[in-house]
């Protein structure tokens, strides 16, 4: 799972350990997250060499991994025609390479056991098209793509692809964005309220699931979003 | 690459060894350096990047590296590295010895810190 040191995905790993998993975790800093059941690694998930470690680790001291979460992350709001170009590699690198490294490298060690799960966290950005987060809405649209066409493609070795996306979840990933805006994201909403991090795990485990072997290329938008 | 690794018989041939059990296309796949690899009377199109994966991995355990061997030089050639275990073999010698070549150049290059 990646993007586990703080905030939802923090959540989400406290989640599965609790369920009793072995969780891999990685993120950019260190974390005091403390289970003899979590292992971390500090990593840039859009940089190979940093990843392909912990893929190994995987594949030496557990013989694979059962399923995969991407959720890390990183989003900024700004008007296109003030944006830096480095915003939109920053962005991209870990949105969007980020999940594309690992789920290449989930896939290599899933197919041996002919099953694995795979979600990524996309988000109710890319079909409200909202101004101002236009490179964040494409990278999370990218990662759409990249779900639905890795579901096809990774079909036959029974491994499942699908992603989520949460409304705005009170997490540090929102904390610089003006209230008027949260607030204007949510009344476009069917259901007006922020999310909760429950309300993400919920569909995580829904696809975990391994009644959900027949589910695949499916995105759930939370709170109505369509 | 350690210069005591047989391509063939250290990577390739167990590799065979350990698809033909679990690959379904691999069952009628022989250890033969000229026998196909690909398409009639060898892997199918899965079972081809089954294969592959095994291979990239035999290579990470007994040397360390990591390639990727179907690259965009792989693919663009006029005789496909995934025609049968010998080419296979040379693609790997080629490929091994480029990523020796280039950590070498790296690690002469002047620090400038």
């Amino acid at each position: 799972m990646t993007g586990t040191r703080t905030g939802l995905g923090r959540f989400i790993a406290e989640h599965y350990l609790a369920q009793g998993h072995f969780v891999v975790g990685c993120s950019r800093g260190e974390s005091d997250l403390q289970s003899n059941r979590y292992k971390h690694f500090t990593a840039d998930v859009g940089d190979e060499r940093a990843v392909l470690p912990i893929f190994a680790y995987l594949r030496r001291e557990h013989g694979g991994v059962d399923n995969l979460i991407n959720n890390a992350g990183i989003a900024s709001m700004n008007m296109a025609m003030l944006t830096p170009l480095s915003t939109f590699d920053t962005i991209f690198s870990t949105n969007v390479k980020g999940t594309f490294l690992f789920c290449r490298e989930a896939a290599r060690l899933m197919q041996k056991k002919g099953a694995g799960r795979i979600v990524n966290l996309t988000s109710v950005a890319a079909p409200l098209m909202l101004e101002g987060e236009a490179i964040y809405a494409a990278s999370k649209a990218a990662v759409l793509s990249l779900t639905h066409v890795l579901a096809r493609e990774l079909a036959p070795f029974g491994i499942t692809v699908n992603c989520v996306g949460p409304t705005p979840v009170a997490t540090d990933l929102i904390r610089g964005v003006p209230k008027d805006k949260i607030d204007a994201l949510v009344a476009r909403q069917a259901i007006h309220r922020l999310g909760v991090p429950q309300d993400v795990v919920n569909v995580i485990d829904f696809f975990l699931r391994p009644e959900s072997s027949f589910i695949t290329a499916q995105s759930i938008y939370l709170g109505g979003v369509v | 690459m350690p210069p005591d690794v047989d391509v063939v018989r250290e990577i390739l041939f167990p590799v065979v060894d350990e698809a033909s059990k679990s690959i379904p296309s691999a069952a009628s796949l022989e250890k033969s350096l000229d026998g196909p690899l690909f398409g009639d009377n060898g892997l199918d199109s899965l079972g081809l990047v089954r294969f592959i994966v095994m291979v990239e991995d035999r290579i990470e355990d007994l040397t360390g590296t990591r390639l990727s061997l179907a690259s965009d030089r792989a693919l663009s050639r006029r005789t496909s590295p995934f025609k049968n275990l010998q080419t296979l073999a040379d693609f790997i010698q080629e490929c091994l010895a480029d990523h020796d070549s280039a950590r070498a150049d790296s690690a002469a290059e002047p620090s400038t810190g």
